[in-house]
């Protein structure tokens, strides 16, 4: 009897009333986040350079990194190996106060004013910026400001999650198993923009799973929609955009339920008695697309080689061993890879982490036109992150063969981490019938793997400054 | 039950490895045979370790005892390996003797010295690496030497040591790819073989007299001030002119050492000395190739030959006063008669220096106008550095005249032995280069290039004369440049540029070249305030505890609250 009390207890059950897994996220998120934002060296986050810039220039705290040895607003921790290695970085970082100076002569573009206020760039550097204000009235050097600021980054964002995870009906453990990756702690520990978006995103999938899950939308939740719609549009990466698809979608399902019980009725009877009818309008439909392509493809020839290269990156490793720019690899286990030194495994066993956390869900979704339409925006995310680096192509003298037969450059996982929670639309059908059972065992599972995975993303990081 | 006895089963098989696992080590400290040897290795470049090198042992005694006594075995008369040695070296066919190219020959019947062997067995490594050796010696095993803190590692630690137990006997040590090293005699029970790659023919050697003693740091080198002259004693062997007839004093190219004289100590009639009238500072530093200083004739004698060489730092280029230490050697090549050649050098001279920067209100602000006289303190008197280049010995500091003093003032550099203080350049990387602010942070710089090492340097201030007290007028520091290898195996410099002893820590941001760990300043106080960087550091750890606390707080607090 008191098992099942226990095992009530933590399950995400429906009235959320007695769940703790809110907590639980709190505390391990808080802990493990504040390791990271202490120990992590700066600039640790892809940009991070460029993140500390653009948040001091948002509190006028313009200054010159280059009086830290910095050579250019560039990425990488470079330039403190020596003061790992020397064993001055607390002098050189934390003592040293920073040379403020006008903001017009920062070295890169896009620094040289404060970010528009209507931009993901402003808006996501807002929580850093306020840290960074708060760690120069502390002490006015770049390691208290950046530590400073990833505290009081770590707390905002965990409290956010904290407060998402209560109220989300169904999907807990996603939210807390997605928001405990290496690559998401580390975007709350750093002052990237990154860790805003996944918020963000958060918040919508929470909406979205509590509207399917009452089976209505309420007004106060239509503003809701709309706040957190406006917040994606300016507040979070481009590419997250596609994700406001979701509200014509909901739109369809809970302003006009009639006509969408009509289409579905429709479909489902299409389906069931005229099988050849609606294959055919499938096919029907590819074969426009198709024809679609290749009219565009006569245009611009680019299409194709295009379609190549998605194709061929996905086929073929373009290179002989699991490269540290591979999207699966900085997807969840390593943020960033080339100075995390993570291995391979880490990567590894956070899918299995993700599908052992979609599989233990509650089969809560009814509708399959909501799984049809997360796996549409799902790919549809994909292809607009890669939209973006379609045109980034290393040059060189030659360039090396790899480039000739299209490998993508510049992609990051981390761009893709928050549309995972799209998967929970699709694995949380109640058509799909795999599931898993033992929620206390997942949620072991999944703060077991995070805490040795993020401690060890410290370590590893680390030992590969002192020793590699 | 079952899970119990499954326990059991496993603590078992654990503590079944473990003693596997002890025995293997056990098994490694087995006593040595008589007949062998352990032999640690140590290999230094100009006296920098050679660190994570691997080196091989190889017995040649059955091979050395052959070649030498000429009884050289049948069997290897007559293999391949001696028939390709004899077309190789162009040797007359079917006479059984290998005529090397300096042309010692071996052969049936052809007895050889101890001295003459050395180069017999590099000669025959020249022909063939290690063919024929092998063949005359009926075995070709070479061990490893191992890592002393690992032994499973098959190469030299972080000191350039490495170990081997060996058989007794001539023994070549061989490089990782099987090149000659060195031969040596194996014969005590425990031997330290010592070698010094820059250094490796002991019939030339390169010592330094005893005023440099004093200069030495680690790693054969030393931190030489550059307003002095330098003098090594070069000792050649009495054999040497049977194998070489000239030895070259040779300048590396863009030389920042400058050759001034040698003269001959011992063994004049065995020696004839010309130096190269063209040699200045301009011309050495300029020269893109090495530069031949002086040509030691050698003429046949039977006594050791010693010179003086003496040179000096020239202060062409910028070399001097960057915050790169530089390291420079003058080498002493032979001329040998089979056309090849040893190559000895003589230890590193580090240059280093001292940045200072005036300040005041416990180092929060910069400060200008101080002017200070370089000096040390000696016993209980002091050197004063004069105009001249030259130290001025004083009793009492205030009888320092300014007139004969070099007085050093704000916004200039020092090089010693230089003509004319020059100005701090402007450093124009900082993203933020602003000239006006530049010039005017400048003024509150002094930097100090070319000091040999010492501990008992100081500045003392002369221009507040009897305002301050005389030790808040005194500025010690210390003068050294250390070499280590860092954590990732990198070469790296502590020096009192790098590292002072008393640095300026908090405003040194603002300086235009400072870079932490790199180019430091050193703290010159004019108001006799302290830096209070030691108490700024437990308030920066303790706000930051402090903040990760509140944070944890608040955690609780929510986590506990029963509403949430």
């Amino acid at each position: 009897m008191k098992k099942r009390i226990e095992k009530y207890s933590i399950s995400p059950s429906m009235d959320g009333k007695k769940s703790k897994v809110h907590k639980i996220y709190l505390t391990v998120s808080v802990l493990l986040g504040m390791i990271l934002a202490i120990g992590m060296p700066f600039f640790n986050e892809p940009d991070g350079q460029y993140h500390y810039v653009v948040s001091s220039n948002m509190v006028n705290l313009s200054n010159d990194i280059s009086a830290y040895g910095e050579v250019g607003i560039g990425t990488g921790i470079d330039q403190q190996i020596n003061a790992y290695q020397q064993g001055g970085y607390f002098q050189k970082y934390y003592l040293t106060k920073i040379v403020e100076m006008p903001m017009s002569k920062q070295p890169r573009g896009g620094l040289t004013e404060k970010p528009n206020i209507k931009s993901y760039n402003f808006l996501g550097h807002l929580i850093p910026a306020l840290g960074v204000w708060i760690g120069h009235k502390v002490y006015p050097s770049i390691g208290v400001m950046i530590t400073t600021a990833r505290l009081f980054s770590v707390l905002i964002n965990s409290l956010l999650m904290f407060l998402i995870i209560k109220y989300v009906k169904k999907g807990k453990m996603i939210f807390v198993a997605l928001s405990l990756t290496p690559v998401t702690l580390n975007s709350f520990a750093s002052l990237s923009y990154d860790s805003l978006s996944f918020v963000l995103v958060a918040w919508l999938m929470a909406i979205v799973i509590n509207s399917l899950v009452d089976q209505q939308i309420k007004w106060w939740r239509w503003v809701e929609l709309g706040v957190v719609s406006g917040a994606i549009y300016f507040g979070a990466k481009t590419n997250f955009k596609v994700l406001l698809l979701f509200i014509p979608a909901l739109i369809a399902m809970f302003v006009f339920p009639r006509l969408y019980q009509k289409l579905s009725l429709f479909c489902s009877y299409l389906w069931r008695n005229k099988k050849a009818l609606a294959l055919s309008l499938l096919g029907g439909m590819g074969l426009i697309v198709v024809i679609l392509i290749v009219l565009i493809g006569l245009r611009h020839s680019g299409v194709f080689y295009s379609i190549y290269r998605f194709i061929i990156n996905y086929v073929v490793n373009l290179r002989d061993y699991l490269s540290v720019s591979s999207v699966f690899y900085n997807l969840l286990g390593s943020p960033y890879p080339n100075i995390n030194y993570t291995p391979a495994w880490v990567s590894m066993i956070w899918y299995i982490v993700l599908f052992a956390v979609l599989l233990s869900e509650d089969k809560f979704i009814k509708s399959k036109f909501i799984s049809l339409a997360s796996m549409v925006i799902f790919l549809l995310g994909i292809t607009a992150v890669y939209y973006v680096y379609m045109t980034y192509t290393p040059t060189g003298a030659p360039v090396a063969n790899l480039t000739i037969l299209g490998q993508m450059q510049g992609l990051q996982g981390r761009y893709f981490t928050p549309t995972l929670f799209l998967l929970l639309f699709i694995t949380c059908q109640e058509k799909f019938k795999i599931k898993i059972k033992g929620s206390k065992g997942i949620l072991l599972f999944v703060t077991g793997t995070a805490v040795v995975t993020n401690v060890l993303l410290l370590f590893s990081t680390l030992f590969g400054a002192y020793y590699l | 039950m079952t899970k119990i006895i499954n326990k059991k089963l496993l603590i078992l098989i654990c503590a079944i490895a473990l003693v596997f696992l002890g025995m293997g080590i056990r098994a490694s400290a087995d006593a040595l045979p008589s007949n062998q040897t352990s032999v640690e290795l140590k290999v230094t470049n100009n006296g920098t370790p050679v660190i994570h090198t691997s080196y091989n042992a190889m017995n040649i005694d059955r091979a050395y005892q052959e070649i030498k006594n000429g009884e050289i075995g049948l069997k290897a008369r007559n293999s391949a390996a001696w028939i390709l040695a004899t077309q190789n070296t162009n040797s007359e066919n079917g006479a059984g003797v290998i005529t090397l190219s300096n042309g010692q020959k071996i052969g049936q019947g052809i007895t050889h010295t101890d001295e003459e062997m050395g180069s017999i067995i590099s000669g025959l490594m020249n022909v063939d690496n290690l063919s024929l050796i092998s063949e005359i010696n009926q075995s070709n095993t070479t061990i490893p030497f191992l890592n002393p803190d690992h032994v499973i590692y098959k190469f030299t630690n972080k000191r350039g040591l490495a170990k081997a137990d060996i058989e007794q006997g001539y023994t070549l040590i061989l490089d990782n790819n099987n090149n000659f090293v060195k031969l040596s005699k194996i014969e005590n029970s425990s031997e330290k073989v010592v070698i010094d790659l820059a250094n490796i023919d002991n019939k030339i050697k390169f010592t330094t007299d005893s005023k440099l003693k004093t200069l030495a740091t680690n790693f054969g080198q030393y931190v030489v001030g550059t307003n002095q002259k330098i003098s090594f004693n070069l000792s050649i062997n009495k054999d040497m002119w049977q194998q070489a007839g000239t030895v070259n004093l040779v300048l590396p190219p863009q030389s920042n050492l400058s050759f001034d004289s040698i003269e001959v100590l011992d063994g004049n009639d065995a020696a004839t000395v010309v130096t190269n009238p063209t040699l200045n500072d301009t011309m050495v530093f300029n020269s893109s190739e090495p530069v031949i200083a002086a040509t030691i004739a050698l003429n046949e004698t039977q006594s050791n030959i010693l010179l003086r060489v003496t040179v000096h730092v020239n202060l062409e280029g910028n070399n001097v006063s960057s915050n790169k230490p530089i390291h420079t050697s003058l080498q002493a090549v032979s001329v040998n008669k089979d056309g090849s050649s040893s190559i000895v050098s003589t230890p590193n001279l580090n240059i280093t220096g001292i940045n200072f920067a005036m300040t005041k209100k416990n180092a929060t602000e910069f400060a200008q106008g101080g002017e200070f006289a370089l000096a040390k303190s000696k016993g209980t008197t002091y050197e004063v550095y004069g105009k001249n280049n030259k130290w001025h010995q004083f009793d009492d500091l205030n009888q320092v005249q300014t007139s004969d003093t070099l007085v050093l003032e704000g916004g200039h550099r020092y090089i010693l032995g230089g003509e004319q203080p020059a100005k701090i350049p402007l450093n124009v990387l900082r993203f933020n280069f602003n000239e006006k602010r530049s010039k005017e942070i400048n003024k509150s710089l002094i930097q100090v290039f070319g000091l040999a090492q010492g501990g008992n340097y100081f500045l003392y201030r002369i221009d507040t004369a009897n305002k301050l007290s005389s030790t808040n007028r005194m500025f010690k520091f210390s003068i050294f440049s250390r070499s280590y290898f860092s954590p990732d195996n990198a070469l790296m410099v502590d020096s009192s540029i790098n590292n002072p002893t008393n640095p300026l820590i908090g405003l040194s941001g603002q300086i235009p070249d400072y870079a932490a760990g790199n180019n430091e300043y050193s703290n010159l106080t004019l108001d006799g305030s302290r830096q209070e960087w030691k108490v700024e550091q437990i308030y920066i750890v303790a706000t930051i505890s402090i903040m990760v606390i509140i944070i944890l707080v608040v955690v609780i607090l929510i986590v506990r609250h029963r509403g949430l």
